[in-house]
């Protein structure tokens, strides 16, 4: 074997986990074989759904979702969730435009980016240091920046006049693509990294596959908690700003049921909410399904409460099939040990 | 075959020519078993021999894929845990099947309680019966106690009290012992006699050879998915059952053991530490290149010593020094940085990552060094380099470094957390309980692999309930009781004996005191 060093290298890359792999790449071609389906059966049935402004319109939206989706997705593996990435959501998209009235684009992104990082820290101190569930910590932080936001504008709609090229964030094309499509795979490709090939992806699925064994190992547990939670507000400040350049007007009562529509997506796309590991791929699938659905409901007139139930269920749905596919490998396991 | 047909004319469960294919595995092949009333019927092999899919097969777990069971003469196909209940099997296993904020009766009673007509709860019926089960066993517990509050052995009896009061015929224990201390085991075995004499048949699946032959009539030994052979155990001796589970004889525990000369230099100096409500005044050298053992019964303090010497328990008075240096220990990623590593007790819960796999299990804890900066990327070959080393100087059986740890045997799991405190750059290794639920192929190499690393350099703890392994590997022997020293052993005063004396608090007689 030793003989053979690039054979070692190959099966070094590839064997990382074959089976996992497999069954990670079946998922994903689930909720794809799924997009597939919905885009099909919307291009029959909806017509003016195949036409380049509303695909490049779903494109969008769903990159907006898939953004904080994929940051979810991060939290969701390490065992817990985020339920205040719509409040952040609202709170950076007021920040940066808000912000467009003094200084330059480049500085009110970063001041919203920021303020992302700076309730997702928070947020992360809170839950490691006072030992909080992650669910009390950012259901109480989902009303506080939500408290802030509508503090900050006094209830009053905050419109973007200053630095109208702002806009290009959402409107410009770069080879062809929307941007907010290419921001979405940065961040893609950036977390997939950061997921899979450093020791703090790997740390992060440790702890939230089993809790007691990362203390053990002597793996930090308040230190990658609170970065990953620090990360969630990253992407869910990056969804703000997407949302921000979109509206170009913004006030405090958006982005609510945003935390759902993320975990939902992280959900749908293959990444189980008992922790220990993350679908990123499924997660832009599962945001596509979900940009799909809306947009097809729209054109067919369908009343946008509609959307709502079309959301819970397929939560409902994804956590179901997320059940199904753990009794079954816990059942293939009864052959072994 | 040896099976005694005149006193027990009927079998309460036969198997016959059970197989079980699993996807590229044949994990039971043609497997013939009987079972009478009355007999306590030991189930035997390696890790990987098939005892847990045939176990799984009688629970109703798993369906056979060829094959014919019979109940007290009567074809039954089990399509659920639940239909194998019906039919008088009871399973009591590892894990156990107790609701923790439930009581002692609320347990027993479990989904089916006793109502009077309004559907209320009947609890004179449910404290009546209850009592009179934990009575017949000699269980003395509060009905009304908490099972969470119970100790681990306990909890294993109110199992059994909840299996008797079902009347079941057939009762299976998977391990059984693994977590008790001797007093629990030796009350196990009293309830296990009254069970036999009740005419409750018993299989009874453990590693641990001594038991068997203490508690079992006849064994049956698996290797490699295939029936071996049933045997009235009093035709045999223990190294005929090891063969038969090896196919080939062991090399004896005793062999292991070899003295090396270890150096006079103190690894880790204990002085005088004091962990709140588990240890008061414990100090000790452990030196470089020398095996300590460290004996103790549940309560002793034993795994809340290296729990303390890891920073998972906060040392409230005393000092631990390094090299001769005092080291702060607060966390468990102080003490790596000291070079200090602790393999936990139970495997399946502070242990292994099952969602990881066997090279991510091996290098959780792994140094790793960030001069450069693409250095904070993990390097897949670099990793896969690490892996193929640790595996074959450990002989890790796995099919590749990519496969999830849960797929891998118990004793490969143990190697890969053996591994992985290698890995871990440290010095100092605080094993607990090394061969637990370890089968004794594996069992001697975890042994061997022990004091080979002693030799070369390092120091090491191996805090056990299994004595033989502490007598097998141990150059001296730390004992606790009740949270105090009892004891230091030398390799000269070390035996079962005088361990077991120690650990129950008495004084050690004979010469070498």
């Amino acid at each position: 074997m030793s003989n053979f060093p690039e054979l070692l290298n190959f099966r070094a890359i590839f064997s990382v986990s074959n089976a996992t792999r497999f069954i990670q790449v079946a998922e994903s071609l689930g909720v794809f074989a799924l997009l597939m389906i919905v885009v099909i059966g919307a291009s029959i049935i909806a017509p003016g759904f195949f036409t380049y402004t509303n695909l490049t319109n779903t494109l969008i939206t769903a990159s907006i979702t898939a953004v904080t989706g994929l940051g979810m997705t991060f939290a969701i593996a390490m065992g817990g969730f985020d339920l205040s990435v719509g409040s952040v959501q609202v709170l950076t998209a007021i920040v940066v435009a808000s912000l467009l009235s003094v200084v330059d684009p480049p500085l009110a992104i970063l001041g919203a980016l920021l303020t992302g990082l700076a309730v997702g820290l928070l947020n992360g101190v809170l839950i490691s240091k006072l030992r909080l569930p992650a669910f009390v910590v950012t259901f109480g932080m989902m009303s506080i920046v939500r408290g802030v936001a509508l503090l900050v504008t006094q209830g009053q709609s905050v419109m973007i006049t200053k630095h109208i090229e702002f806009g290009l964030l959402n409107n410009g094309k770069i080879l062809g693509l929307p941007v907010p499509f290419i921001i979405m795979m940065i961040v893609f490709v950036v977390l997939s990294v950061l997921l899979k090939h450093t020791p703090f992806g790997r740390h992060a699925c440790a702890i939230g596959g089993n809790r007691g064994a990362a203390i053990v190992s002597g793996i930090n547990i308040d230190r990658v908690t609170i970065a990953v939670f620090g990360l969630v507000g990253v992407t869910a400040a990056i969804s703000g700003v997407m949302l921000s350049s979109q509206l170009m007007i913004v006030d405090a009562t958006l982005g609510t049921g945003f935390e759902l529509q993320a975990i939902t997506v992280s959900v749908l796309g293959g990444t189980s909410l008992s922790g220990g590991h993350g679908n990123l791929v499924g997660t832009v699938f599962a945001a596509l399904l979900l940009a799909t659905i809306a947009s097809a409901l729209n054109i067919l007139k369908v009343i946008s409460f509609y959307q709502y139930l079309a959301l819970g269920m397929l939560l409902i749905f994804a956590l179901a099939i997320d059940t199904a596919r753990r009794a079954f490998i816990a059942r293939s396991l009864l052959s072994h040990a | 075959m040896g099976i005694d047909q005149k006193s027990h004319p009927e079998p309460i469960l036969s198997l016959t020519g059970i197989s079980k294919q699993f996807p590229g595995v044949r994990a039971l092949d043609n497997v013939d078993f009987t079972l009478l009333p009355g007999e306590v019927h030991a189930l035997m092999g390696e890790n990987g021999a098939g005892k847990s899919t045939l176990i799984n097969i009688i629970s109703g777990l798993l369906h056979p894929t060829s094959g014919k069971i019979c109940v007290a003469g009567e074809e039954v196909v089990f399509a659920s845990a639940i239909q194998a209940q019906k039919a008088g099997i009871s399973t009591i296993t590892q894990e156990f099947n107790l609701v923790p904020q439930l009581t002692v009766a609320e347990n027993i009673f479990l989904g089916r309680e006793p109502t009077v007509r309004i559907g209320l709860l009947n609890w004179r019926k449910i404290k009546h019966h209850a009592s009179d089960v934990l009575s017949e066993l000699g269980l003395n517990v509060p009905l009304g106690q908490r099972v969470g509050y119970l100790s681990v052995g306990d909890r294993q009896l109110v199992e059994i009290a909840k299996a008797l009061s079902m009347e079941f015929r057939i009762i299976t224990m998977d391990e059984p012992t693994a977590a008790l201390n001797a007093a629990e085991v030796a009350r196990l075995f009293e309830i296990i006699e009254k069970l036999k004499r009740r005419g409750i048949a018993v299989l009874y699946v453990s590693h641990r050879l001594r038991e068997i032959f203490r508690i079992a009539d006849r064994v049956t030994v698996l290797r490699d998915g295939k029936r071996v052979s049933t045997r009235r155990l009093d035709e045999l001796a223990e190294d005929d059952v090891v063969t038969m589970m090896l196919g080939r004889a062991l090399k004896k525990e005793a062999a292991i053991y070899q003295e090396i000369p270890v150096s006079e230099k103190a690894a880790l100096s204990v002085k005088n530490i004091t962990v709140p409500g588990f240890l008061a005044n414990v100090s000790f050298d452990l030196r470089v290149g020398e095996v300590m053992g460290c004996a103790g019964l549940v309560g002793s303090g034993r795994y809340e010593l290296t729990r303390a010497l890891f920073g998972l328990l906060r040392i409230s008075v005393g000092e631990v020094e390094i090299n001769g240096q005092p080291v702060p220990l607060t966390s468990s990623s102080d003490a790596i940085r000291y070079g200090i590593y602790m393999l936990p007790e139970e495997r399946k819960i502070e242990g292994i990552f099952p969602d990881l796999t066997v090279r991510e299990n091996l290098l959780i804890s792994a140094k790793r060094l960030f001069r450069r900066l693409s250095e904070l990327l993990i390097n897949a070959n670099e990793e896969e380099k690490q892996y193929q080393g640790m595996r074959n100087s450990l002989d890790i059986r796995a099919s590749s470094s990519g496969q999830k740890i849960i797929k891998l045997s118990g004793g490969n799991q143990q190697k890969v957390m053996l591994g992985r405190a290698l890995m871990s750059n440290s010095r100092i290794l605080l094993l607990n309980e090394p061969t637990r639920g370890v089968d004794v192929g594996t069992r001697v190499e975890i042994h061997a692999a022990i004091r080979k690393l002693a030799q070369s350099g390092y120091a090491i703890i191996v805090s056990s309930s299994d004595i033989p392994e502490l007598v097998s590997v141990s150059d001296r022997c730390l004992v606790l009781s009740a949270g105090r020293m009892k004891g230091l052993l030398d390799r000269a005063q070390i035996n079962e004996d005088n361990i077991t004396a120690l650990a129950i608090g008495q004084e050690i007689t004979g010469d070498s005191q």
